[in-house]
């Protein structure tokens, strides 16, 4: 009776009110065609992201008892998940919607006052805030019977999730990919296919399906495809003036963490792809007046976007690129969808920009700083991505030696309680005088 | 007053260094002490050290990483590690894992080293073979910097560690009855971070001596779990207050030791790999934190503890994410608990310990 009840509801929900009233809510009134000086035109496909995104949190609303839920990290080998039909939710890209919306300090309040530190993670502390309040802008997150956990990004993951599940009382499944240092060693692979083949295991344990090798394969390229698409996308920006920004990137990138190997995703990066591609052919550019560009560490600081944006672009630099946003293209390169798959996501799941060490790092910047035409780096030191930040002194000096002028930009990426406006707005201004 | 006493730190290394013997500095927490001496090398952990100022670590470590990480730097970078010619660095978390990048890649520091992955998956047998192949990476580093390895000098390394274990159950056994507690106690104890076994297994067996000679003394007593005890003025407070530490979870001491370990497969790196699935549950490694906390509520029942401090050391992560949990069973199964937090320094802050003399006041 309460499967009835909630398909019921679930029905209602995303055929009536979703195309009938929500959607329109969500879009608004159009947007508006002139950009905001000193920025460019905004994104037409904007409009079809909030439509995308606002879909899959409204679905997910709507979705337990009705679908198979997973939460999962936003580094885990979800095509697997996908070729059982699982709708995944990611608590990070939840964090960062949060974070956008200035809701963390509130939100990781409930987290603080049951004693979880505010050393940890605002991505955590978020996401056990809104499960111990109940509060979400998402209106509701859907109970999930799985939470899988990849340790590619960060071990904070691990502990987070572990977390989640001792109070969820839902099981967790650990993927575990070594960290690389240098090459890597051989029997690091092995251990991430065998891992994926038992992943494989425990969906048809707990769909009572097998797995449907032609609907994985499909996944698979389906997640390919978005990848090359958002790969592509990144690159328009190697254009003078570029047509788009990091800023605009780290907005953009939510279907390919979130809806990875779905055809919404592949087909939502074509649209994003030609209107890029019109841009640049029309010379519509991201900001006016482009006169530097520059590259972006780490993740962004998600209640300041615009803030930082404004800074830059008044006085004509765009930040054209970041790591974070070209992470999710980087790896791609070893995704084989013909050949001997698992061991092919082993790899793109294990070869990733976190999982491996400063050379390849400083490789990375020097490759970006190049194919990019940077003139300078904006290191953000993110108090909430330890991984992510450490070593980042080193790799400024290091930048700094080959002549390339780079600053960091001590902040975090969700909690607006260990961010020095004014301090950071000065020394951003400073660093940016060098280059007149 | 304790009669035994371990030589320090740099004494002994000096002494191991005139003997021709090499040294291999282990970063925390969990290594394979034993695949160093077989290669008759001087293993030594480091943990900081304590105290340090952040000079010209600074350069190189935000403000917000692990203190244990940032000291060592601090100690490397002031020229403190000469004696070392190997290194392993085990991964523990983030924070280790991005200092042995750092040193390598960035720093150049040119010492050998390698790395000790540990296993997170949630499937065992994998987890099982994946640490042997670990084990098996190591002692080829070993190997390839010219050392000679013999499997016979590992299995007799393997009794000395498992000897090793049994005495300090035995010393912590001691220690509840005779309520011994103090500085001097943990100072031997912890000598065996940079004592090889043969050397530091003599200390432990004249320390058993010395307290089987005492008088019975039960005292209330008290469990700490933590990472390391540091400072170490922790226990004289404990002591002061009339307490005994009748067990610990420290990462560097208590939880490093083994409840029921006897050598027993034929292949010595076979049984490395038996060990590790016998490690008890560890913020860094346990994938279910019920686990550690049925671990820790069974400590208090089997001492008949009085109470329960958390000593977690700032910004360590997988710590910090078990307190909570561990604060709330505690307290729902009627266990008093303390959460203390300190930075690595050479004293304890004095607010920390007007909290935790409170503390023990209202459990004594």
């Amino acid at each position: 009776m309460k499967d009835l009840i909630s398909h019921g509801r679930y029905l209602v929900a995303t055929k009536f009110l979703w195309p009938l009233f929500v959607r329109k809510q969500i879009l608004g009134k159009d947007e508006r065609r002139e950009g905001r000086k000193p920025f460019g035109p905004p994104l037409k496909t904007l409009r079809r992201l909030r439509e995308l995104m606002g879909y899959h949190y409204f679905e997910g609303r709507y979705a337990e008892n009705v679908k198979r839920v997973a939460w999962v990290t936003s580094g885990a080998p979800v095509e697997i998940l996908r070729a059982f039909d699982f709708l995944t939710i990611y608590p990070e890209n939840h964090a960062a919607l949060c974070g956008a919306r200035k809701m963390i300090p509130q939100l990781s309040a409930h987290a603080e006052e049951r004693g979880f530190s505010m050393d940890l993670c605002s991505y955590a502390r978020c996401d056990l805030g809104c499960f111990f309040s109940g509060k979400t802008p998402v209106g509701k997150l859907p109970r999930p019977s799985l939470l899988l956990a990849c340790t590619n990004i960060c071990q904070t993951v691990l502990f987070w999730f572990r977390s989640l599940s001792k109070e969820l009382n839902v099981p967790l499944i650990i993927i575990d990919t070594p960290f690389r240092y240098g090459e890597g060693e051989k029997h690091n692979i092995a251990y991430v296919k065998r891992q994926l083949e038992k992943l494989i295991d425990i969906c048809e344990e707990v769909t009572g399906e097998e797995l449907n090798r032609e609907k994985f394969e499909r996944v698979l390229e389906l997640s390919l495809d978005a990848t090359l698409l958002w790969g592509e996308a990144l690159k328009s920006s190697t254009n003078k003036p570029a047509p788009w920004n990091a800023f605009d990137q780290f907005i953009h990138m939510a279907p390919i963490v979130t809806l990875r190997g779905t055809y919404e995703c592949y087909s939502y990066y074509m649209e994003l792809v030609d209107e890029l591609r019109d841009r640049v052919y029309y010379g519509i550019p991201a900001i006016e007046n482009e006169r530097f560009r520059l590259l972006w560490d780490n993740l962004p600081v998600w209640f300041n976007l615009r803030g930082i944006a404004e800074i830059l672009a008044r006085r004509g630099f765009n930040l054209v690129i970041s790591t974070y946003t070209n992470a999710w293209y980087q790896s791609s390169i070893y995704l084989d969808v013909r050949g001997d798959y698992l061991e092919s996501m082993a790899k793109v799941y294990t070869y990733i920009l976190l999982n491996s060490d400063l050379n390849f790092k400083l490789q990375t910047f020097e490759n970006l700083i190049r194919e990019y035409s940077c003139d300078g780096v904006i290191l953000h030191a993110d108090r909430s991505c330890k991984p992510y930040s450490m070593g980042q002194l080193d790799l400024m000096n290091k930048l700094v030696q080959k002549g390339i002028r780079s600053f960091i930009l001590d902040g975090d990426h969700g909690d607006q309680r260990f961010y020095a406006e004014e301090q950071i707005n000065n020394r951003l201004n400073a660093f940016l005088e060098m280059f007149y | 007053m304790i009669q035994t006493n371990p030589p320090g730190r740099i004494e002994y290394l000096k002494s191991k260094k005139e003997e021709g013997k090499k040294i291999c500095l282990i970063f925390p927490i969990h290594f394979h002490k034993e695949i160093i001496e077989s290669f008759d090398i001087v293993p030594v952990e480091i943990w900081g050290p304590p105290g340090k100022p952040y000079n010209l670590s600074s350069r190189h470590l935000q403000s917000y990483i692990c203190p244990i990480v940032k000291n060592f730097l601090e100690f490397y970078l002031e020229g403190g590690l000469k004696l070392i010619d190997y290194a392993v660095f085990p991964h523990t978390c983030d924070s280790v894992q991005g200092i042995v990048t750092v040193l390598v890649d960035m720093l150049k520091w040119g010492v050998p080293t390698t790395t000790l992955l540990h296993s997170r998956s949630s499937f065992e047998d994998l987890n099982r073979e994946f640490a042997k192949m670990e084990i098996l990476k190591v002692i080829d580093f070993f190997k390839k910097n010219g050392e000679k390895f013999d499997e016979e000098k590992l299995r007799a390394s393997l009794k000395k560690y498992c000897e090793n274990n049994s005495m300090k159950l035995k010393l912590y056994e001691l220690k509840r009855r005779k309520g011994v507690e103090g500085v001097d106690f943990w100072r031997i104890f912890r000598a065996g971070e940079y004592m090889r076994s043969e050397d530091y297994n003599v200390i432990l067996r004249n320390l058993i001596e010395e307290l089987e000679g005492m008088e019975e003394n039960y005292k209330p007593g008290l469990i700490i779990s933590g990472i390391v005890p540091e400072p170490m003025e922790i226990f004289s407070l404990i002591k002061d207050e009339g307490f005994v530490v009748v067990d610990d979870d420290y990462a560097s001491c208590g939880r490093r030791i083994l409840e029921n370990w006897m050598v027993n497969e034929d292949d010595p790196v076979d049984e490395i790999v038996r060990k590790t699935e016998l490690w008890n549950p560890c913020s860094t490694l346990t994938r279910d934190v019920r686990k550690r906390v049925d671990y820790l509520k069974n400590k208090v029942l089997k001492t008949g503890a009085r109470g329960l401090i958390i000593h977690t050391v700032k910004f360590c992560e997988p710590e910090l994410f078990d307190v909570p949990f561990i604060e709330k069973e505690m307290k729902n199964s009627g266990i008093p608990v303390l959460h203390i937090e300190t930075n690595l320094e050479k004293e304890i802050p004095s607010q920390t310990k007007t909290r935790i003399q409170a503390f023990l006041e209202a459990i004594r």
